[in-house]
């Protein structure tokens, strides 16, 4: 039985539209109590104007002009439950694809320990520390999907706080750099940075800078072929410093340029090429600069290569 | 009664794109010498050697390079000489549809990897060839 409490819940409008998370004019409950009292007025106003002047066309006008709002609002109603929809698709495809990301890794864990515990193979030691490496990323691997999805969780609260400094964009790229080096030489991968004389500091939330970088050449590893160039350039642009990482991958097709910053995205050409991560990152960079004030960018030649730029 | 036939050696094609798995399944099946594992590490490639070898049973990921699982499972359908190989979806991919999806196209068994240890995992492949491989 419904009880006091869920009545009022349910007939406070806020509390139903929190749940959505979208604003009161997205929110399908709100509008259509919206739809409703219109609909009231307009029967009162129709009855009221034809009862005083009975003139057909100020009637007729009025009737227009309310089933235009109505149709107004009607559209509305339609496209904020598409949104909710289009979420709720988002959401569920998010949660398979961490389910995936977290269970490949931990798979392996569980077999690799399967082997050593059951001494299938007369192990030597060269394949024990093997096998042991193997889950040592796996286990890298699993705790990066977590903490891609807490920090996206930290960039949507409101409470969101950037704590500037000033800083050089050259050291910070140089410290990030040195801890790609293994990944890099393991797939033939050179790393070239360019920095232009006499740059000026930043002022920025170094903490969260670093995250940014960290994004960019981490993609650009993943993306890009083996024996590449990637080529990471730091120069001046009006009072800003831009920051380029260009990488010769998969790059980006046209259809897919749009979404790329999105939540959740992971390009139709990634799923093909089987990259690990959850699509989350270039979101959370996004985030960052934009709310440091910078700006980000990429430019593309699908099969060919990739760009992706900041300033701050 | 065992109806594996000891003196033949079944033809196991593996298409996984991450190699861990591809080593620890070739030792873990082919410690008994009852079965050869052909690995296959794209769907492209999966397909080729599936017409190449006519192996007996296939196991497919679903996350593939250049083809997905999906693709491969339906070329194989489409393809005479090789629909009555029966196929094992072999993957940690589960969303809504994926399963149905997958038996429709005529998969036999869809096998969740994070579900079952080595030991467990083997010897439901050992079952799935004994109750679909004749003699």
């Amino acid at each position: 039985m419904l009880s006091f409490r869920k009545i009022f819940d349910l007939l406070n409008l806020k509390k139903q539209c929190d749940q959505y998370q979208v604003g009161l004019w997205s929110c399908p409950q709100f509008l259509f109590v919206v739809m409703g009292v219109l609909i009231i007025i307009s029967i009162i106003s129709t009855n009221i104007v034809v009862r005083r002047y009975a003139e057909p066309e100020i009637s007729a006008l009025i009737v227009m002009g309310i089933t235009a709002i109505l149709f107004v609002i009607g559209h509305a109603v339609v496209s904020s439950f598409e949104r909710i929809a289009e979420d709720s698709r988002t959401k569920s495809e998010f949660i398979s694809v961490v389910s995936h990301e977290l269970r490949n890794p931990l798979t392996s864990i569980r077999w690799q320990l399967d082997l050593l515990k059951n001494g299938h193979f007369n192990f030597s030691e060269k394949q024990c520390q093997e096998a042991l490496e193997i889950m040592d990323n796996d286990s890298k691997r699993m705790n990066e999907v977590v903490s891609d999805m807490l920090a996206v969780h930290r960039v949507e609260e409101k409470a969101f706080k950037l704590n500037p400094e000033f800083f050089s964009l050259a050291d910070l790229t140089g410290a990030v750099l040195k801890n790609y080096k293994k990944q890099a030489q393991k797939n033939g991968t050179k790393i070239e940075v360019l920095v232009q004389d006499g740059l000026p500091p930043v002022f920025a939330d170094k903490k969260k800078i670093q995250m940014v970088i960290e994004h960019l050449i981490d993609n650009a590893l993943k993306y890009g072929r083996p024996n590449q160039t990637v080529r990471v350039e730091i120069e001046k642009t009006g009072k800003k410093v831009r920051l380029s990482v260009s990488d010769q991958g998969v790059g980006i097709s046209e259809k897919d340029a749009g979404k790329i910053f999105q939540k959740f995205f992971r390009a139709g050409n990634v799923l093909r090429h089987q990259i690990e991560g959850i699509g989350l990152g270039l979101y959370i960079a996004r985030q960052i600069i934009e709310k440091s004030g910078g700006q980000i960018d990429f430019k593309s030649r699908e099969n060919k290569s990739s760009t992706f730029w900041f300033t701050i | 009664m065992d109806i594996i036939n000891k003196e033949k050696k079944y033809k196991i094609l593996f298409v996984e794109d991450e190699p861990s798995f591809q080593e620890i399944f070739k030792s873990a099946l082919e410690k008994n010498n009852r079965y050869r594992v052909i690995q296959a590490f794209d769907g492209e490639e999966g397909f080729k050697r599936a017409r190449e070898e006519k192996p007996d049973l296939i196991l497919l990921d679903l996350v593939l390079p250049k083809k997905s699982g999906f693709e491969v499972l339906k070329d194989l359908k489409e393809d005479k000489d090789l629909s009555a190989i029966p196929v094992v979806v072999l993957t940690n991919l589960e969303s809504g549809g994926d399963i149905e999806k997958t038996t429709s196209l005529g998969a036999k068994a869809y096998l969740i990897k994070a579900d079952y240890s080595l030991d467990e995992i083997t010897s439901r492949i050992e079952k799935i060839i004994k109750d679909c491989i004749p003699e």
